[in-house]
C-alpha cells in the first residue's frame, strides 16, 4: 500500500479567467486523519470535487489510494466514502430505499453494521429523505459512507450546521470507525477547534492555494508571534523556523515563528536586535495568523 | 452486482414515476377499447362495419404516438431530474463507470415503457377478440405494441439528450430558427429536414410517424 | 430567357449520363416532339391556373422545358429566379427528366394553389419543385421512378386532360398523383371499407368480382352490378325507415329485387359507387406500370374505345390477366404498412445505443 492515501501534484483548475485551484500539492498519509482547513471560499470543496473526478478540465496529477484520477476513478471510488457539504441523496427516497440503493453499488457493504447504526441514530426506515431534519440527514450520510467500509473517507464539512448533540454523534461514529479500520480520513472544515481534537495532520487552504501542510503536533507546537524593534536580524541560523514576517511601518517587524522554546530571546540579543514582545497562540490563532501572513506575502509578491 | 445495480435503479425510477405510469397504463388500455366504441349500435349497417372499424382505428391512431411521445419524454425527465437537482454529485461518486451508469439508466428507462406496452398489447388483443371483426379487417396489436416501444424509446432517448444538453439547449431553437430563415429565403430546407427526420424509413423520428393502426387491412 | 438553349443543354446533360447515350438525330426528334406538345401543355396549364388563380391575370413562364403558370404580378420574379433554381432542379430530378426526352412527355409545374404573397409563390416553387405542386404527364416506364421522387400529385390534371372523356369519367377524381404503392395500399383499404360484399369478395380472391366493382364488366345496371341483393335490401332498410312503407317488408325481409328497386327509386336513392375513385386510379396506374414502355401513348391512341380496352392496350394484357396480377399485387401489399417494423426497431436501437455512448462521452458526465 502506498504511504500516501491522497496525493496531488500541481492540481490546478480554472473557472473562467481566475484560478479556483492553483498548483495544490497535497500529501495525505495513509491512516492519517487529515484536517483540511480554510475559510469559506478558500477552495476546499473544489479540491474535494477534483479529487473525486467531478470536475472537468483539471490540470496536474491526482492519485487516490494509488489510483490515478480520473483514469481509475471507479476503483478509487469503490474504496472511498464521501460525505458532501450539501446532502446529495435523492430526496424522494425513504431511508430504507437509500440504504438499499447505496448498498447495491458497494461490494463491501456491511448490512448488519448499517442496521445497528441506523437504530443507534434513530433513523426510521420509512421516513422520506425530504422529511428528514438536517441532523438526521447528516447522520444518514455518514452512515452510508461508513457502511460501505471504505479505506478512505472524504468528508466535506460533515458537521456544518449540525447541533452539538448530532455533531458529537457523527464525530464519535467516525472516530470509532477510524479506530477499528485504521482508515484514512480527509475532512474539510472551517471549525478549527473541532478538527483540533481528532486530526493528526493539517492542511490549510486559502484563495485556491495550499498555504501550509504539516502534522498537527508541529502545527500547534511552539508557534509564536514576535514583535521586534530596531533593525531586524537575518533569520539564517535561527534556532526556530520563521513562517512569515511583516514590516509594521515605524514599529519594527512582526514575525510568525514555529518551534519556539524558552531562552531563544537570547539569540535576538546576540544579533543585536531587541525583541519587544513574544505572544503564544492557540490553534485558531495560528490558523488566523497563518492566513493573514499568507495573504500579506501574496500581496507583497 | 450489475444485475443488482440494474434492479435497484429500475426500482428507484419506477417508484418515482409510478403514478404517471399507472395513468399511462390506463390510457393504453382505453385507447384500443375506444376503437370499438359504437360498433354494436343497431343502426350500424353490417357491411359498413369494416369501414367503421378502419375509420375509428384511424381516428384514434394519433393517440398511440402521442402517448409514446409523452411517456418517453416524461420518463427521460424523471430519469435525470433527481441528478440535476443534486448537481450530479451522488450518481457520479458511485463506484461505477459512467458508461455503465448511462447504459443502466437508459435500459431502465426503456424497460419502464414495457408495462404500458404490455397493457396496450393485452388491450389490443382483447379489443380484437371482442370486436367481431369482418374477415377483411385484421388486428395488429403486436405491430402496434412494437411501434409503441420503438416510439417511446426514441422519445426517451431524445428527451434525455435534451435534458442533459443543459446550457447547450440553445442549439435546438437556433437550429430551428436557422431552418426557418433559410425557408424564408426560399431554400427548400425545412420540408426536406422534416422529411428526413420523420418520413425516411431510417429517419431518427420515423418510429413516431407511420401508421399506428390497431385495425387495418 | 429562351427555352431552346436550355432544352439543348438539358438534352446533352441527359445524353451524357452513363447508359443514356442518344444520337443527335434521336435527340432532335424528341425535342421536336417536345415542342409539338408545348402548345397543348400551355393550354392545359392555363386551364389549370384558371382554377387556381381564378380571375387573376397570369403568365406562363418556362424553366427549360417546364411551363409554370404564375400570376402576372409574380411572373417577373419567377423569370428572374428560375434560371438560378433550374440547375438545382435538374440535379435533383435529373432521373425523372430523363423520361422527358425518352418518352417525349412534358412536365408541367404549377407553383402553388394558395399562394397569397409574392414571396410565397417563388419560395413555394423553389421549395416544392416537383413536390405537391407538380402536375405531370408521365412516361409509362417511369411511373414508379417518377412517383418515388414526387410524393404527391405526380399524376395530375394535365395527364387526365390527355385522356378521353370515357376514361376521365371512369377515373373520377382518383388520379390525384399519389404513388402507385400508396394507390395500391389505398385500394385495399377502400375495398375493405366498401359497403359492398362484391368488393369484399374481390379482395378475397374472386377476380371476376373485381371487374364488377371496378366497373369493367360491361354495361349493366349499376345497382346490381355493384351490390348483392342483401346489400340492396340493407340500403332499403336504412333509407325507408317507416315500417309501413310500400314494398319495404318484401324488400327487406324477402329480398325481392323489384320491390327493392321500386322502394329505392321512390326514395330518390342513387347507389353509391362501392369503392372510392382511388381504387380505379390504382388499377389505371397498375396497368400503365405493367405495360411499361409506351403504355401511356397506347392509352392515348386507344382513345374512344371502352375503358377496359384502353387499359388492355396500356398493359398489353387481357383484362382478366391484368385483374389477376392487380389482385396479386394488392394481396402482396396487404399488411405492408403494419408488417415491416425492422427499420423502426433499428432506429430505436440506434437511439438507445447512441444516447448511451453520448452520455458516456460528453456533457455533464465529465463536467459538473
Amino acid at each position: 500500500m502506498s504511504d500516501l492515501a491522497i496525493r496531488t501534484d500541481g492540481l490546478t483548475w480554472r473557472a473562467g479567467q481566475s484560478f479556483m485551484l492553483d498548483k495544490v500539492d497535497l500529501r495525505v498519509p495513509t491512516g492519517a486523519v487529515y484536517g483540511f482547513l480554510g475559510p469559506n471560499g478558500a477552495g476546499k470543496t473544489t479540491t474535494i470535487r477534483a479529487l473525486l473526478g467531478l470536475l472537468g478540465g483539471v490540470e496536474g496529477k491526482i492519485t487516490l489510494l494509488g489510483h490515478d484520477i480520473p483514469g481509475e476513478l471507479p476503483r478509487a471510488l469503490a474504496r472511498t466514502g464521501y460525505v458532501p457539504e450539501r446532502p446529495h441523496l435523492y430526496r424522494h427516497f425513504t431511508v430504507a430505499q437509500a440504504l438499499t440503493y447505496h448498498s447495491a453499488f458497494h461490494a463491501q457493504w456491511d448490512a448488519a453494521w448499517a442496521e445497528s447504526q441506523r437504530a443507534r441514530f434513530g433513523l426510521a426506515l420509512d421516513r422520506e429523505l425530504d422529511r428528514l431534519s438536517k441532523g438526521e440527514m447528516g447522520k444518514l450520510m455518514i452512515l452510508l459512507a461508513l457502511a460501505q467500509r471504505p479505506e478512505l473517507l472524504i468528508l466535506d464539512e460533515p458537521t456544518d450546521g449540525l447541533d452539538p448533540v448530532v455533531r458529537r454523534d457523527v464525530l464519535s461514529a467516525l472516530v470509532e470507525y477510524v479506530d477499528e479500520r485504521k482508515a484514512t480520513v480527509f475532512i474539510s472544515s472551517h471549525l478549527v477547534h473541532e478538527l483540533e481534537r481528532i486530526c493528526d495532520w493539517v492542511g490549510l487552504m486559502d484563495m485556491g492555494r495550499l498555504v501550509a501542510e504539516m502534522p498537527m503536533g508541529r502545527f500547534k507546537a511552539g508557534v509564536r508571534r514576535l514583535r521586534l524593534g530596531g533593525v531586524p536580524p537575518v533569520p539564517d541560523g535561527a534556532p526556530f523556523t520563521l513562517l512569515a514576517r511583516e514590516n509594521t511601518i515605524g514599529r519594527g517587524e512582526e514575525w510568525l515563528v514555529r518551534d519556539w522554546a524558552d531562552g531563544m530571546e537570547q539569540w535576538f540579543q546576540a544579533q543585536g536586535s531587541p525583541l519587544r514582545e513574544v505572544t503564544a497562540l492557540d490553534l485558531e490563532d495560528v490558523f488566523v495568523e497563518l492566513l493573514r501572513w499568507a495573504r500579506f506575502d501574496r500581496r507583497s509578491a | 452486482m450489475n444485475g443488482r445495480i440494474f434492479r435497484v435503479t429500475l426500482a428507484a425510477q419506477a417508484r418515482y414515476v409510478a403514478p404517471f405510469l399507472a395513468l399511462a397504463v390506463l390510457i393504453a388500455v382505453a385507447l384500443p377499447l375506444a376503437t370499438l366504441q359504437g360498433m354494436n349500435a343497431s343502426e350500424v349497417f353490417q357491411l359498413d362495419r369494416a369501414g367503421l372499424v378502419l375509420a375509428q382505428s384511424r381516428t384514434l391512431a394519433g393517440g398511440y404516438p402521442i402517448l409514446a411521445l409523452c411517456l418517453g419524454l416524461f420518463l427521460a425527465v424523471a430519469t435525470w431530474l433527481p441528478d440535476i437537482h443534486q448537481r450530479w454529485a451522488y450518481v457520479l461518486t458511485l463506484p461505477v463507470a459512467r458508461s455503465r451508469i448511462a447504459l443502466i439508466r437508459v435500459v431502465a428507462g426503456i424497460t419502464l415503457l414495457v408495462p404500458v406496452a404490455l397493457a396496450l398489447w393485452i388491450a389490443g388483443m382483447l379489443a380484437a377478440r371482442v370486436a367481431d371483426l369482418p374477415d377483411v379487417v385484421r388486428a395488429y396489436p403486436g405491430a402496434l405494441t412494437l411501434r409503441f416501444l420503438a416510439g417511446g424509446a426514441v422519445a426517451f432517448a431524445a428527451g434525455s439528450l435534451v435534458v442533459l444538453a443543459g446550457k447547450r439547449l440553445w442549439i435546438i431553437p437556433v437550429a430551428i430558427g436557422l431552418l426557418l430563415l433559410l425557408q424564408t429565403a426560399g431554400l427548400p430546407i425545412w420540408s426536406n429536414v422534416i422529411d428526413a427526420l420523420f418520413l425516411h424509413p431510417l429517419g431518427p423520428f420515423h418510429p413516431l410517424a407511420g401508421q399506428w393502426l390497431l385495425f387495418d387491412v | 430567357m429562351s427555352e431552346r438553349p436550355l432544352l439543348l443543354i438539358l438534352a446533352l446533360l441527359v445524353a451524357a449520363r452513363p447508359g443514356m447515350a442518344q444520337t443527335v438525330p434521336q435527340l432532335e426528334h424528341r425535342l421536336r416532339l417536345l415542342q409539338e406538345r408545348r402548345e397543348a401543355v400551355v393550354d392545359s396549364i392555363a386551364r389549370r391556373s384558371d382554377r387556381i388563380f381564378e380571375d387573376q391575370p397570369r403568365e406562363v413562364v418556362f424553366a427549360g422545358p417546364v411551363p409554370i403558370a404564375y400570376p402576372a404580378w409574380a411572373a417577373a420574379n419567377a423569370r428572374a429566379s428560375l434560371p438560378k433554381v433550374a440547375p438545382v432542379w435538374l440535379e435533383r430530378y435529373g432521373a425523372a427528366l430523363d423520361t422527358l426526352l425518352r418518352d417525349t412527355i412534358t412536365i408541367g409545374l404549377d407553383p402553388t394553389a394558395n399562394a397569397s404573397t409574392r414571396g410565397t409563390v417563388i419560395g413555394e416553387w423553389r421549395l416544392g419543385a416537383l413536390r405537391s405542386e407538380v402536375v405531370a404527364g408521365l412516361g409509362p416506364d417511369v411511373v414508379y421512378d417518377w412517383i418515388t421522387v414526387v410524393p404527391t400529385e405526380a399524376l395530375g390534371v394535365w395527364e387526365r386532360s390527355l385522356l378521353d372523356t370515357t376514361m376521365r369519367a371512369w377515373l373520377g377524381r382518383g388520379l390525384r398523383g399519389q404513388s402507385a404503392e400508396r394507390l395500391l395500399d389505398g385500394s385495399v383499404r377502400d375495398l375493405v371499407a366498401s359497403p359492398s360484399a362484391v368488393a369484399h369478395r374481390c379482395l378475397g380472391g374472386r377476380v371476376e368480382e373485381c371487374a364488377r366493382v371496378l366497373d369493367l364488366s360491361g354495361p349493366s345496371e349499376s345497382l346490381t352490378r355493384w351490390y348483392d341483393l342483401p346489400d340492396i335490401a340493407a340500403f332499403a332498410d336504412r333509407i325507408a325507415t317507416e315500417s309501413w312503407a310500400r314494398g319495404r317488408s318484401e324488400c327487406v325481409n324477402r329480398h325481392d329485387l323489384d320491390q327493392c328497386r321500386a322502394l329505392l327509386r321512390r326514395n330518390h336513392f342513387t347507389p353509391p359507387r362501392p369503392t372510392n375513385d382511388r381504387v380505379r386510379a390504382g388499377f389505371y396506374a397498375f396497368a400503365i406500370v405493367t405495360g411499361g414502355e409506351g403504355a401511356f401513348l397506347r392509352v392515348h391512341r386507344a382513345a374512344g374505345r371502352s375503358v377496359a380496352e384502353q387499359l388492355e392496350a396500356a398493359a398489353q394484357l387481357p383484362l382478366d390477366t391484368l385483374l389477376v396480377r392487380w389482385h396479386a399485387a394488392l394481396r402482396a401489399d396487404r399488411g405492408h404498412a403494419q408488417g415491416d417494423l425492422t427499420p423502426i426497431l433499428m432506429v430505436a436501437l440506434a437511439w438507445a445505443v447512441g444516447t448511451t455512448l453520448f452520455f458516456s462521452w460528453r456533457f455533464r458526465w465529465r463536467h459538473v
